[in-house]
């Protein structure tokens, strides 16, 4: 096998960028209020995302989160007071 | 010589002549959940504070509410001399309802003694089922009722450990609301709390004459 020296080497290696096949999406905690089993799609990635009961606590994706906070309960007018309607999420804020 | 009148002599302690009127809201807890006051200054557990793990309740547009309790009465009879005492248990507080507001369906799922809701933000849908009744769901109930608004007084009525029972109706008449009637809110005795207020406690706030 013939060896060739550093020179000939350094002249046959090729340079490669590597193009990231999974993108790293910035995701943020949300948390649901309700005490209900929650499931939501996404309206930009279209990704799914399942809460099992109030409290429990999901990564989504920054994108869809807009749309995400603005679901909430109809407003209860027969109530005590409160006729604004309760959101289903809230974002976690961490300290 | 005293004006002849039939009124006791010594102190007197006689009620006011202020009335309370309409419902109460009505609003409930998962007793996991610690009270708010717990205890207050003046040792009672009470109020509730909603959290996202344990959110509080308000149930809609409630009618027909009633307040009860159910005691075990055993008479101490002597042969000599018949009735000597009576022996009274209490076994429970009662609230007896009925509502019109059903939605949403997570809320009424706790009315029917249903399980879980199950919600699809996306596709628009709410569900429940009706299976098994879970007898280890136990709720904080809260009841308060201003009768002054202007002056902010109220009075409550909160219960540590309720369970709803009995068998409830969801009435259907043509051009009437939907009505689920027979809704029973049962108080039973909370061991960890002080025996003077096992059961739950009633307040009153009223600054201008207490």
């Amino acid at each position: 096998m013939e060896i060739a020296d550093n020179d000939v080497r350094d002249s046959k290696r090729v340079k490669v960028e590597i193009e990231p096949t999974v993108q790293l999406r910035e995701t943020v905690k949300i948390i649901l209020l309700q005490p209900v089993n929650m499931k939501y799609t996404g309206t930009v990635t279209g990704q799914r995302y399942i809460w099992n009961g109030a409290g429990s606590v999901i990564e989504v994706d920054v994108e869809d989160v807009e749309e995400l906070l603005k679901k909430k309960t109809r407003p209860c007018l027969t109530c005590s007071g409160v006729i604004t309607a309760t959101p289903y999420f809230e974002l976690v804020m961490e300290v | 010589m005293t004006l002849v009148t039939g009124t006791p002599i010594g102190s007197i302690t006689s009620q006011e002549s202020l009335f309370v009127d309409s419902a109460p809201n009505i609003y409930i807890q998962n007793s996991l959940a610690t009270p708010l006051y717990n205890p207050d200054v003046d040792g009672f557990y009470w109020q509730l504070s909603g959290t996202s793990t344990y959110p509080v309740l308000e149930i809609g547009c409630p009618f027909d509410i009633s307040f009860s309790e159910n005691i075990v009465i055993n008479d101490v009879l002597c042969d000599t001399v018949g009735l000597q005492a009576t022996i009274q248990q209490r076994q429970y507080l009662e609230f007896t309802f009925s509502i019109r507001s059903l939605f949403p369906l997570s809320v009424l799922t706790t009315l029917m003694k249903g399980g879980t809701a199950d919600v699809d933000a996306s596709a628009g849908t709410e569900k429940f089922g009706f299976g098994a009744i879970d007898n280890s769901q136990f709720w904080h109930v809260y009841t308060p009722r201003v009768y002054d608004a202007t002056a902010a007084d109220y009075v409550w009525l909160y219960f540590h450990k309720a369970q709803f029972v009995d068998a409830w109706t969801l009435g259907m008449a043509f051009g009437t609301p939907w009505e689920l009637t027979g809704i029973k809110l049962r108080a039973v005795a909370d061991s960890t709390k002080p025996a003077a207020q096992s059961f739950g406690m009633f307040g009153r706030s009223d600054a201008s004459v207490i």
